[in-house]
């Protein structure tokens, strides 16, 4: 488009240099008196002269001028029908980034409404875990609580007992006496002659 | 006990009854195995395969001869040396006794008391523990303080408890699991 700019301009910069050296003639001419020029025949070819050198403008001009201007102007309209096209294009992509915009906020809202609501049951859950924990370990606690509550009345009623034969061996020891031992051996023999019988 | 030794001692059993020289037999027997168990270089005399069987027999014959054992246990005594069974002499002599005293109808009880039982006492156990097995019961006795007081009998594997310390300890368990 710049190139077919130029080239115009240089047709119309030739055509009015021509034109000049033409009219050179009669304007030194004028200057002289009398010049043959000014008679009747003189006129006629001046205009004669007028009418070839306009005719070789006009010419010149629909011959160079016309498929300049014509490609010069559909350049512009292409270059109109291009920017109207990138503006409609932009308009679109506008619209589109405008209604992604709005998705995104929906989107947004939305992702925080889902975050806050996992977050709520994120949290409930691990209320109901620590919940669960604690009363499994109130469990254990009450289940081992129970068992060494077993194991010392155990171990204590062992000890109990345990003293209790010692003293009553002790006993036995001091205060057995003969007809005790006697006795004794009587009812051990007796259960063994049952045993025969 | 090993089958070997039940039939040496069912052999050496067969021959003392038949010459009814049971006590002798077992006596002499038990003498011998005693002088095995006093002398350890008599035991590795007599057990070492390095140790020729002419020395062996010689060896026997001579302590044999020396207690005055009946031909019956010196016999006896130089097959096993020859055998080469010297080292099954002990379970030998258990297994022997054992048969002795099958075949004689004979129990053998152990009887621990916390205080000495008097002979008539004895003779009262003896004669409940013959009705009780329905054969002859020879019964070892013996005194254990531990026992507090009363008596306790084992016939073989079965044990009659008529100890203090016992029921005591039958209260204790009462006790503590009550």
């Amino acid at each position: 488009m710049r190139r077919g700019q130029h080239t115009g301009w240089r047709y119309a910069a030739t055509s009015l240099l021509v034109l000049g050296w033409t009219a050179l003639p009669a304007l030194a001419a004028e200057q002289s008196a009398p010049d043959p020029a000014d008679s009747v025949a003189g006129l006629v070819f001046r205009w004669l002269n007028f009418a070839l050198v306009v005719g070789g403008i006009v010419y010149f001009i629909r011959k160079v001028g016309a498929p300049y201007f014509r490609q010069n102007a559909q350049a512009i309209g292409q270059s109109i029908r291009q920017a109207a096209e990138e503006r409609a294009a932009a308009e679109r992509e506008l619209n589109e980034a405008s209604q992604k915009l709005a998705k995104i906020n929906l989107e947004i809202q939305d992702l925080r409404r889902a975050a806050a609501s996992e977050s709520g049951a994120q949290t409930e859950r691990i209320r109901a875990l620590a919940r669960t924990e604690v009363e499994r370990i109130s469990q254990a606690a009450r289940a081992e609580i129970a068992a060494a509550e077993r194991a010392a009345a155990l171990e204590l009623r062992g000890a109990v007992a345990q003293l209790a034969t010692e003293h009553a061996a002790e006993l036995v020891r001091a205060r057995v006496s003969a007809a005790t031992e006697a006795g004794l051996f009587r009812s051990f023999l007796s259960e063994i002659e049952r045993s025969a019988a | 006990m090993s089958v070997l030794a039940d039939r040496y001692a069912d052999a050496l059993a067969d021959v003392a009854i038949e010459q009814n020289a049971v006590d002798q037999v077992r006596r002499e027997f038990a003498d011998f195995l005693a002088l095995i168990r006093e002398s350890p270089e008599l035991s590795l005399l007599l057990e070492s395969p390095a140790v020729q069987r002419a020395s062996k027999r010689a060896a026997v014959e001579a302590l044999t001869a020396r207690m005055g054992a009946s031909h019956t246990v010196r016999n006896f005594l130089l097959v096993v040396v020859d055998r080469r069974r010297t080292r099954l002499l002990p379970e030998i002599q258990q297994s022997f006794d054992a048969r002795i005293d099958e075949r004689q109808g004979i129990v053998r009880a152990e009887v621990s008391s916390a205080h000495e039982l008097a002979d008539g006492e004895k003779a009262e156990l003896n004669g409940a523990l013959d009705r009780l097995t329905g054969r002859r019961v020879l019964a070892a006795y013996r005194l254990d303080p531990a026992l507090l007081a009363g008596t306790v009998v084992r016939i073989g594997s079965t044990i009659y408890d008529g100890s203090v310390r016992t029921q005591l300890e039958r209260l204790r368990g009462q006790l503590a699991s009550q």
